[in-house]
């Protein structure tokens, strides 16, 4: 399995487990920085994690089952 | 010369990359998922993301415009930044070298935009030889679920 289809894996699992909340994962061990579903409260923890040298992943499941029409 | 063919799987039945979005100004590097709009002119995010990526809509040096869309006129904040496509053969974190960067950008972080991912626009797009997008044999019939592998050509 490559690294970019675990990613897409951990994405899928963590937005399933926390599917109202904006989550932070960090992109080497998919382990989650922080959750919140206000985006305002994960920022300080993903920038504390970024002056470590960590990479975030961020992300959103859709709210609702989404329509494109762009 | 050869191109250069990247793969990528997609998450559910949304044709969207996961890539670095990297900030110019502090090089602080994030990933986010993107989805491959042929249909944007510019590279969008939704402004709630902004903070996320080290941006500030309310810095006083920051420069708006209106932007137009299926849901009416919007204000964009518009911040410099880079993309980067990550190298989907990679076994690991540790082994990933990046086979693709752009220049730095603007991209439009769009107020009225409320998606949780962001729009890579024709602004990026063409600067690649080719985009394919390839349904997965996963398909429940007319109107089921696919997947989607999305491949670039450099």
């Amino acid at each position: 399995m490559t690294y970019y289809e675990q990613l897409v894996q951990h994405a899928a699992d963590a937005m399933d487990r926390h599917p109202r909340s904006t989550i932070a994962l960090d992109a080497e061990t998919f382990e989650v920085i922080g959750r919140s579903k206000d985006i305002s409260k994960v920022v300080p923890k993903m920038d504390a994690a970024v002056a470590q040298g960590r990479t975030p992943v961020i992300l959103e499941k859709p709210r609702h089952p989404e329509t494109w029409i762009l | 010369m050869v191109p250069k063919r990247l793969s990528y799987p997609c998450l559910g039945d949304v044709p969207a990359l996961f890539i670095n979005v990297i900030n110019a100004r502090s090089k602080r590097k994030q990933l986010f998922q993107m989805l491959v709009d042929t249909g944007a002119s510019h590279t969008s995010i939704p402004a709630s993301f902004a903070s996320s990526f080290g941006h500030d809509n309310t810095a006083p040096d920051v420069a708006t415009t209106e932007v137009n869309g299926i849901g009416g006129k919007s204000l964009a904040y518009i911040h410099t930044l880079r993309v980067e496509l990550i190298d989907p053969q990679a076994k690991t974190w540790a082994k990933l070298v990046s086979p693709w960067r752009s220049p730095k950008l603007p991209v439009l972080f769009i107020d009225k935009m409320d998606t949780q991912i962001g729009l890579l626009g024709r602004d990026i797009l063409q600067r690649w030889s080719g985009i394919a997008f390839l349904p997965g044999s996963d398909a429940k019939g007319q109107g089921g679920t696919r997947s989607w592998t999305i491949t670039i050509e450099l």
